[in-house]
């Protein structure tokens, strides 16, 4: 057998040779909330008074809108109360994570490239608009490798509905195929191909067969990594079957663990199930864990309803995991996002709902590294366009890596005669909310 | 005086025009300093005078040369060595003369865009006997199946047995596809499936089948509607430009954001034959000059407006039958329209625009369409035709429809009206600097005017243009896409190509190994006319290539093919539709739809190639084991080792399927007896029988194990999975 520092040198001997040493690092592991469709800023975490004021007049500025059938100004249909020391404005929609409101760090005023689902998709996700490039979390596996040798180091659960612009949001674009995200499901086998087929007879015995002719072949071809990478793959598969149930069996929780994250109730257990066991993940060692809402935060025709249900389904899993990770000791280690592609616009869209806005939007942090309690950044009144501190989503980018210990000038990977990176020729650490 | 001169000659002269006059002349003017001259160092440029004659010490040069001053001279080129120094410091203390205008040295061309060395290298044939390692070799390296036969065949006879079957189009159309980014969806979030994609990749199987010549393969590609619009297998072969992405945008999405994405489409269309045929990455110049190569963001943007008309063909195209079908339809229409004009007594003036096809911003014309239009319209079987004109109808029709194939959503076509080209400041398309015009890149253009090249191709359509300037090896760049060519053809063969970077040749390539056998290679291609069979012949019945090499993995594909190949199932149908496979519920995370009727038989079990591949649902088994995912030409695959591979050969649906197919098969072929089972699973698996000792080892496996059982393990063995 080859052991594993080798092995792990062939899976990832690109990634050991680049140049990428930050400071200290803060986080070990991620957790992204990805709140696919576009949340609103104005209706969750930055309410806006000049909204109620001028609520139903056209607004003064032109407002450029995706669909093209700007209404007027719309007041969120949410009530708002401010929360803990840091007076967090939460709408009311939200209460399980507006008693988290002093361990958040909200930037309001983020900013994106595109009004369309998914080159926004890809650009939160990758940093460009186009498919093709690598996503965060393979850039992330690529410059730190992963603590668990049975489970893949980056996961991601995709909207159960699909997500849209598919597997290229955590693709590895250009970096080697191992630092590519591994799908996982809740509910059954969380990995594709986990379960034997049935009418194998002893899957051991098989292995330990075709292990026995790839020694024979191994010592006919002398010094070639790749077999031994191989045998010592087929020796980590067959573990992932067991272990990968392990992780994703939320049965050996507690009930009250379960409770915590609204498994025990119909609305909350398809995103409760998706954030226990991304606490389950990060425990075991997995560096990048993504999680995808399910539906839409894509609330064109009914903003009230279609924004309700989406916070009554992730409020208590998100304030769940929030609460769990820190009496797990795991917040401190832990880098937590919430966030969509881009936010909504302040003007109404067919009477009651609200159009894509990517001049202005609103993502939050918590846990490892982070500054907890304040805001950084602001829209301009109306909401509608980053104003105070505008922060690009290189910015984003160049922070998620620098908790992780990763300069994001430094992380790069040649391809096609350049030395690429996540955040291109651009990306400031938003220092303001680092602790 | 003289003296001095002489020593001017031998030193420092030599030094400027080696190290710095090429950016300091009258022409460039670096910082505002031209050196050639006396005068100009004397005048210096924005930082002041250059040097103060007769004190070295005081001067600007000196302290950049040295680096005690930044910036560090000369840019982007190690330090001058202490002797050159030295003089320098010698030549400004002895009153800086110049004996003439100093001219700067231009680099030698990079090689790979240098003229081809004239023949002179070779590629010593290979002997010996012929293993069954190498018959392995060869036949999956031509075709990406397993060997069928270990007969006593001569290796060069095998050699042509394998380049003369279908299979060899289907191994290394394969190849080129992943050079196209071929795929049978749009991509982005919609994803729709373009059903009739595979018309390109078919013609891509059949030309490398018919081994046409691969500057006439280049040429159709990049304009096949221009260069010989009648033929069906030149617009297919456009298909090419128009495989990349398309996003679907709404009529109501604004001006800028179509814009923005139409500038991508246009970086698609660039950047991919930069990339296929020049080994250029040209793309990197969309927002600044390249930062190595010397191509200029105004040679990206002259290269844009070659496709600035260029548009993905969606509607019905038609064949020259149905063509001329449409034709004659369309005549007998027009005259009973202007039959029944007369019969309705319609007004001269509205005739005239009655006439015409319907213009949306023609309010007159609007009106007098609502007024009439509906009264004309008419049934082909209202047509009063002559007896003549019905016994051509008929056949004419016939001939339309015996015609087949129609081409739509796979090619590409000119907008009747061209929209003007912008440079763009940054690649941003809201800061336009200026209109720009079709031109070649200028440091590979050569001397031949675009007039010139214009008068050489049937349309002078930039495109035609650049596809015959591509092609052309004395005049424009065919040199550099024969060595970009070779290349590819090399790397296939061995892994690993005489350049690791097949998509860029520039001047960030990895090192070129043996620079004399690429152009060899190269030289040959164009010397036999650009045909690949006799350069795959030649690389491969080379000593070179018949010498013991590192293991490689079989590609995705292959690793599938191999699987129905050995397993006796693999359906040899060519051509045609592409075939959706079963992909499990739970292995789409796309909101697009992935619909398939199709169960696991005889359909699906085609070779890969002509499985349906759907941007935002990857096949999964193709996907863990490498298979790229078409956003971007793709020169070279990165092979992994990785878990998934390893639980999708165990536990995959398909692959068990395949082991009881293998089993079955075993059965039929060699009865109930063991060893008899034994020699032809390791026969068909790994091209050889067993060893004694293996013979035993899968005997005492078999007592306690299912032959189906058996034969999955050979899939999971490195013998299995890779080739010598």
């Amino acid at each position: 057998m080859m052991d594993r520092r080798q092995f792990l040198h062939t899976l990832a001997s690109s990634a050991l040779t680049a140049g990428r040493a930050a400071a200290a690092p803060s986080a070990r592991s991620v957790i992204w909330l990805f709140m696919e469709g576009g949340p609103s800023a104005v209706d969750t975490f930055d309410p806006k008074p000049e909204l109620k004021k001028h609520h139903g007049k056209r607004p003064k500025e032109a407002i450029e809108t995706f669909f093209g059938r700007p209404g007027p100004l719309m007041q969120s249909p949410f009530s708002f109360q401010q929360h803990g020391g840091s007076g967090l404005w939460v709408c009311d929609r939200m209460p399980a994570i507006a008693r988290h409101a002093d361990e958040l760090a909200v930037i309001k005023s983020c900013f994106a490239e595109s009004p369309n689902h998914s080159p926004a998709m890809y650009q939160m996700n990758t940093g460009m608009t186009r498919a093709g490039f690598p996503s965060v979390g393979s850039w992330v596996t690529y410059g730190l490798g992963t603590d668990n040798k049975s489970l893949p180091g980056f996961v991601v659960f995709p909207n159960e509905a699909g997500s849209k612009g598919g597997p290229q949001n955590w693709g590895h674009g250009f970096l080697p195929g191992t630092f590519q995200a591994t799908p996982f499901r809740t509910g059954g086998a969380p990995i594709l191909n986990l379960s034997r087929p049935s009418d194998v007879g002893d899957q051991r015995a098989l292995l330990d067969y075709a292990q026995s002719l790839n020694r024979d072949h191994r010592r006919r071809h002398g010094d070639e990594p790749d077999l031994e990478a191989r045998m010592h793959s087929h020796e980590l598969a067959y573990r992932m079957q067991s272990e990968g149930r392990k992780v994703a069996d939320l049965t050996r929780e507690t009930d009250e663990t379960r409770r915590l994250y609204g498994i025990d109730r119909d609305v909350t257990r398809p995103f409760g199930s998706k954030c226990l066991m991304a606490r389950r993940l990060v425990e075991s060692g997995v560096r990048f864990v993504q999680l995808y809402s399910d539906g839409e935060w894509d609330s064109h025709g009914n903003l009230a309803q279609q924004h309700g249900q989406r916070c009554d389904e992730t409020d208590v899993p998100i304030a769940g995991l929030l609460t769990d990770l820190k009496r797990c000791g795991l917040l401190d280690s832990t880098l937590v996002i919430w966030g969509g592609e881009f936010g909504r616009m302040p003007v109404s869209e067919q009477g009651q709902g609200r159009d894509h806005n990517p001049h202005g939007f609103l993502v939050w942090m918590a846990g490892a590294g982070i500054k907890a309690g304040v805001s950084h950044g602001e829209t301009d009144e109306l909401g509608y366009r980053a104003a105070v501190n505008p922060v690009s989503v290189n910015d984003l980018h160049a922070t998620m890596l620098h908790l992780l210990g990763l300069d994001h000038r430094k992380l790069t990977y040649l391809h096609n005669g350049r030395r690429f990176r996540l955040t291109d020729v651009a990306g400031e650490v938003i220092r303001p909310v680092l602790s | 005086m003289l003296v001095l001169l002489v020593a001017l000659a031998a030193g420092p002269a030599e030094i400027l025009e080696a190290a710095c006059v090429k950016c300091h002349d009258a022409g460039n003017r670096k910082g505002g300093l031209d050196l050639s001259t006396r005068q100009g160092l004397l005048t210096g440029g924005e930082s002041g005078p250059a040097v103060v004659p007769g004190r070295s010490r005081e001067s600007l040069l000196m302290r950049l040369v040295t680096h005690d001053d930044e910036p560090a001279m000369p840019r982007k080129a190690d330090k001058l060595p202490p002797a050159e120094i030295a003089a320098l410091a010698r030549w400004i203390d002895g009153g800086v003369p110049y004996a003439r205008t100093l001219v700067g040295r231009a680099d030698p061309p990079h090689w790979a865009w240098a003229p081809l060395r004239p023949a002179g290298g070779s590629l010593p044939p290979g002997r010996g006997a012929v293993s069954r390692t190498l018959i392995r070799r060869a036949t999956f390296d031509l075709w990406g199946l397993p060997p069928t036969s270990d007969d006593n065949e001569r290796y060069e006879d095998l050699v042509d047995r394998l380049l003369a079957s279908p299979h060899y189009g289907e191994r290394w159309g394969r190849h080129w596809l992943d050079v196209a980014r071929y795929a049978d969806s749009e991509g982005f979030e919609d994803d729709g499936d373009r059903k009739h994609a595979y018309v390109y990749r078919d013609f891509v199987i059949r030309a490398l089948n018919e081994d046409m010549p691969f500057d006439q393969f280049v040429r159709w590609q990049l304009a096949g509607d221009e260069l010989a619009p009648e033929d069906p297998n030149a617009l297919a072969a456009t298909g090419f430009l128009a495989a990349g992405v398309s996003i679907k945008l709404n009529p109501t999405d604004s001006k800028e954001n179509k814009e923005k994405h139409r500038y991508d489409e246009l970086d698609d269309f660039v950047s991919t034959t930069g990339a296929a045929f020049l080994g250029l990455t040209v793309g990197c110049a969309r927002c600044h000059d390249h930062k190595y190569d010397p191509i200029t963001s105004r040679d990206y943007y002259a290269l844009v407006a070659a496709f600035i008309g260029t548009e993905k063909r969606r509607e019905l195209a038609l064949g020259s039958a149905q063509r001329e079908w449409e034709e004659f339809r369309q005549a007998r229409r027009d005259e009973h329209r202007e039959r029944r004009m007369a019969e309705l007594a319609i007004p001269d003036e509205d005739r005239d625009l009655l006439r015409q096809s319907l213009h949306k911003n023609n309010p007159v014309q609007k009106k007098v369409f609502g007024k009439w239009d509906a009264k004309l319209q008419t049934m082909d079987d209202e047509l009063a035709l002559t007896p003549e004109q019905r016994v051509v109808w008929q056949s004419l029709e016939r001939a339309a429809q015996a015609e087949g194939t129609t081409l739509r959503e796979l090619a590409v076509t000119e907008a009747p009206l061209t929209p003007p080209a912008f440079l763009l400041a940054r690649g941003e398309p809201r800061n336009k600097v200026a209109t720009i015009a079709f031109a070649l890149p200028a440091f590979l253009a050569g001397g031949k005017s675009l007039e010139a090249w214009g008068r050489e191709v049937p349309r002078s359509s930039p495109r035609a243009v650049l596809a015959a300037w591509l092609t052309d090896v004395d005049q424009g760049a065919g040199r550099v896409l024969a060595r970009v060519t070779v290349n590819r053809l090399w790397q296939h063969h061995f892994g690993v190509g005489l350049v690791d970077t097949p998509n860029d040749l520039g001047t960030q390539a990895t090192p070129l190994r043996n620079p004399e056998l690429l152009d060899f290679l190269a030289g040959e291609l164009v010397r036999g006319g650009w045909r690949l069979k006799p350069l795959h012949r030649l690389i491969m019945t080379s000593a070179a290539y018949r010498q013991q090499r590192p293991l490689r993995r079989l590609e995705a594909e292959t690793v599938r093919d191999a699987i129905l190949a050995v397993s006796g199932t693999l359906n040899a149908a060519m051509y045609g539709p592409a075939v959706k496979p079963p992909i499990p519920a739970e292995a789409i995370a796309s909101r697009s739809k992935y619909l398939t009727d199709e169960k696991d038989g005889p359909a699906v079990r085609r070779r890969t190639v002509y499985l349906f591949t759907k941007r935002s649902v990857r096949n999964p088994m193709l996907e863990v084991f490498d298979a790229p995912d078409a956003t971007a030409s793709c020169g070279r695959r990165t092979p992994t080792t990785v878990p998934t591979q390893s639980l999708a050969l165990m536990n995959d649906a398909s692959v068990r399927a395949r082991a009881r197919d293998f089993a079955r098969r075993l059965e039929h072929e060699t009865g109930r007896d063991r060893r008899r089972q034994i020699d032809r699973a390791f026969r068909l698996a790994f091209g050889r029988p067993p060893r004694a000792p293996e013979r035993a080892g899968a005997a005492r496996y078999l007592a306690h194990a299912s032959l189906v059982d058996f034969c999955h393990a050979l899939f999971l063995t490195n013998e299995f999975l890779y080739v010598e």
